[in-house]
């Protein structure tokens, strides 16, 4: 059987489209799935993406100040505490 | 990843162990998993905060009375894992492991968060790595135990090698975790749990074996809500995210909102469209005949050209003040994020990059912050094809022109008929991409996308009331800004005569520049039924906003009739008979072909200076050529198809 980080990296790669069809695909619990991924983000192999939903100026890809759209973009300048939707997807290795 | 830390000095910048001659105890977690208010509730207000020597990263420290023994107690920066890349994480490594083992504290609590459990022991297989006392305190509890998880303390504690203690630091029921660490401090260092060896730098084989690790450590003693007790959030997204029942539900209140809209602030718009045309154009008007200047192009410019054109404009406020509102309330509630799974769904299966909804999905909203949000996209190539797809995206401006000629031809049915243009814009993005796909881009494959969805949540007046605020302070700007800037431009060619025998300014509108230039164009617009040269001239000033559209009927029509202001019904039926005339009788084809060339066209100047900046003139160029070709030949073939009907 494949390691819990492995079988995460593997949903990815297949045809899941939200993090609880990760889960049902791996068969993991919720809390291993969320701390497979922040691994795999900080290893660099995914990329993560904030979807600010309270970013007036229409998420934070659109906001000048943050190219990478990293951390602080969402939390620093969206109206309030709206909720935030975040993308992952595999990092292309060039 | 290097792993480079300056080497520890004796001197200067002091390692915990050796401070204050106290054993010393280090609090390390993940954020947010409860370890501040632990720290301040084991140690009251006898604690200092200040950055680590030589670094801006905050640590607390304080006395801990932990029982009879006294206790040095550090609070260390979150950090998820030993070997993260942030200040914070770097400081925890260097003070956890970097350090030889005698400066190390004497006893690391991690502090973990029950419902987000894996994460917190993450570091705990990170730290046992080595030898060192290691104390867990599970914190959020209630939390976890609400989505039904429930934690086995002792049969966890015994597959970590270390004693695991539930608390709640918000309550204070903190005394297991001091008779813990005293116990754990009195006993010698465990060692080290056996992990085979790994070649040095792979770290992702490290990563994988510490959550196996966790995975088997937790696999017993954990016992997830199977089923029985999921979340609402869960039951919801179980339909409102799956591939059929999903887009259908996004679709119903997609339309619902359009429906609410169009019903409750057509009154509302009626009354603001009298207002103009009434009071405020004859307290104008009679402001002018006091100074004696009625009858000036200065009074013309004013009451036919701002307060007609820009007036008109306005009656929009509360119509998008609404839709602003309710599509912030799906926002803030959390259910756009679920249509993002549903658009996410339909990239796929079409092959188009996923990445690319995120901007268009924007796009939506405005185009032009949607251009710049093709940056998140790594590939070259997928961020060109997304700012050649953003235009198709039907924007907010679009929709005051929807709204208005819904109104007028189909007045028992306007929110359909606008929800229609919406998802023909869908249908648009769709039919380009695949056509950009098979012609200029074979080889652009789709790209996965897994979102991690917020819970959903009662929605917050103060947000949402922000949020729309914000949008509408907006469409105020430019109404007020760009759009009485067209205004005039369009005014002075409409000053402008073009036969003999008049002077500017007093020139009948058919009869000047502006009418010349648009008739010129109109020949064109013959075979799609709306060859009129005030439809024309609306479609030209539409170059630069597509609120512009509607400022320039009102401003044509205005003119027409100098005596008084135009409301909105005057308007509607204007433009109702030029779009009768033009199209030979088949009205109702040739108001569908304009909202599909509306629909399609370049949306304004702002949205072609983006492209320029993100993708450079040539392919702008590209992409006004593309809009105004794809907007042309759909709109032909609703004419043409639907005066056969
Ligand atoms: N429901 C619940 N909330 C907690 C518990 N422990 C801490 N909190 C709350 O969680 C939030 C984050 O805690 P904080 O100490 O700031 O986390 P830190 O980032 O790890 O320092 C605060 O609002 C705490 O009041 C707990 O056991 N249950």
């Amino acid at each position: 059987m494949s390691s819990p980080l492995r079988a995460v990296l593997d949903a990815f790669a297949a045809d899941a489209h939200s993090l609880a069809e990760v889960q049902q695909a791996t068969g993991l619990r919720a809390d291993v799935v969320e701390s497979a991924v922040e691994q795999l983000v900080r290893l660099g192999r995914l990329d993560r993406e904030q979807v600010g939903a309270g970013c007036t100026t229409g998420g934070c890809g659109g906001c000048g100040s943050s190219p990478d759209a990293g951390g602080s973009c969402g939390s620093a300048h969206s109206a309030g505490s709206g909720p935030v939707l975040v993308a992952l997807s595999i990092r292309r290795t060039a | 990843m290097t792993r480079t830390v300056p080497a520890p000095s004796c001197h200067g910048d002091a390692p915990a162990a050796v401070l204050g001659g106290l054993p010393t105890v280090a609090l390390v977690g993940s954020p947010n998993s409860g370890k501040s208010t632990l720290f301040n509730s084991l140690t009251g207000r006898s604690r200092t905060v200040g950055n680590w020597p030589g670094t801006t990263v905050e640590v607390g420290r304080a006395r801990w009375q932990a029982g009879d023994a006294e206790l040095e107690l550090l609070d260390l920066p979150g950090a998820s894992s030993l070997d993260g890349e942030s200040p914070d994480e770097q400081l925890t490594r260097q003070l956890l492991r970097d350090v030889p083992d005698l400066q190390r504290p004497d006893l690391c609590v991690v502090v973990a968060d029950a419902a987000h459990l894996a994460r917190g022991l993450y570091l705990v297989a990170e730290l046992r790595e080595e030898t060192g006392r290691v104390v867990v305190a599970l914190t959020m509890r209630d939390v976890a135990a609400s989505r039904g998880i429930e934690i086995d303390v002792d049969a966890l504690g015994r597959a970590l090698g270390a004693t695991v203690v539930p608390i709640d630091p918000r309550q204070r029921q903190v005394e297991g975790l001091a008779t813990a660490c005293r116990e754990a401090l009195a006993a010698p260092r465990p060692p080290a749990r056996s992990v085979s060896p790994l070649a040095d730098d792979d770290e992702f084989a490290a990563a994988e074996e510490r959550l196996s690790w966790v995975d088997a450590a937790t696999g017993t003693a954990v016992r997830a809500g199977d089923g029985a007790v999921r979340t609402l959030s869960d039951k919801v997204d179980r339909w409102a995210t799956s591939p059929v029942a999903g887009p259908l539900l996004f679709l119903a209140v997609m339309w619902a909102v359009f429906q609410v809209t169009t019903t409750v602030a057509a009154p509302l718009q009626n009354l603001l469209g009298s207002l103009f045309s009434g009071p405020v154009t004859s307290l104008v008007q009679g402001a002018f005949g006091l100074v004696g200047l009625r009858g000036s192009a200065l009074d013309l410019f004013v009451v036919n050209g701002l307060v007609a054109g820009v007036g008109m404009l306005l009656t929009f406020v509360p119509l998008m003040a609404l839709v602003f509102t309710l599509l912030a309330l799906l926002e803030d509630s959390g259910y756009m994020a679920r249509g993002a799974v549903v658009t996410d769904r339909l990239m796929r299966r079409i092959g188009l990059p996923g990445k690319a909804f995120l901007p268009l999905v924007v796009g939506f909203g405005c185009n032009v912050p949607a251009i710049s949000a093709t940056r998140i996209m790594g590939d070259a190539r997928h961020r060109l094809m997304t700012a050649l797809l953003v235009p198709f995206t039907s924007c907010s401006a679009r929709l005051t022109v929807y709204v208005l000629l819904s109104a007028t031809f189909f007045p028992d049915h306007a929110g359909s008929a606008v929800f229609v243009l919406y998802l023909m814009s869908i249908l648009v993005v769709v039919g380009v991409g695949l056509g950009l796909r098979s012609t200029l881009w074979r080889s652009v494959g789709g790209e996965r996308l897994v979102l991690d969805l917020p819970p959903y949540q009662r929605p917050t007046l103060h947000v949402t009331v922000a949020v729309a605020k914000m949008r509408v302070v907006a469409f105020l700007r430019e109404a007020t800004g760009l759009i009485v800037a067209t205004v005039a431009a369009v005014w002075a060619l409409q000053a402008v005569p073009v036969r003999g025998g008049a002077s500017f300014g007093h020139v009948a509108p058919a009869d000047s520049l502006f009418a010349a230039v648009c008739r010129a164009v109109a020949v064109v617009f013959a075979p799609l039924g709306f060859g009129d040269w005030h439809t024309t001239g609306a479609l030209l000033t539409g170059f630069v906003a597509k609120e512009a559209v509607i400022s320039s009927w009102a401003q044509t029509y205005a003119a027409a009739d100098p005596t008084a202001g135009l409301a909105p019904d005057q308007l509607q039926s204007a433009v109702s008979g030029a779009f009768h005339a033009s199209s030979g009788g088949a009205t109702s084809a040739a108001v569908w072909a304009f909202l599909v060339f509306l629909l399609a066209y370049t949306p304004c100047v702002a949205t072609l200076g983006a492209q320029r900046r993100e993708i450079g003139l040539r392919w702008t160029a590209f992409s006004v050529a593309l809009s105004l070709g794809v907007a042309y030949v759909l709109a032909l073939a609703v004419f043409q198809v639907g005066r056969l009907l």
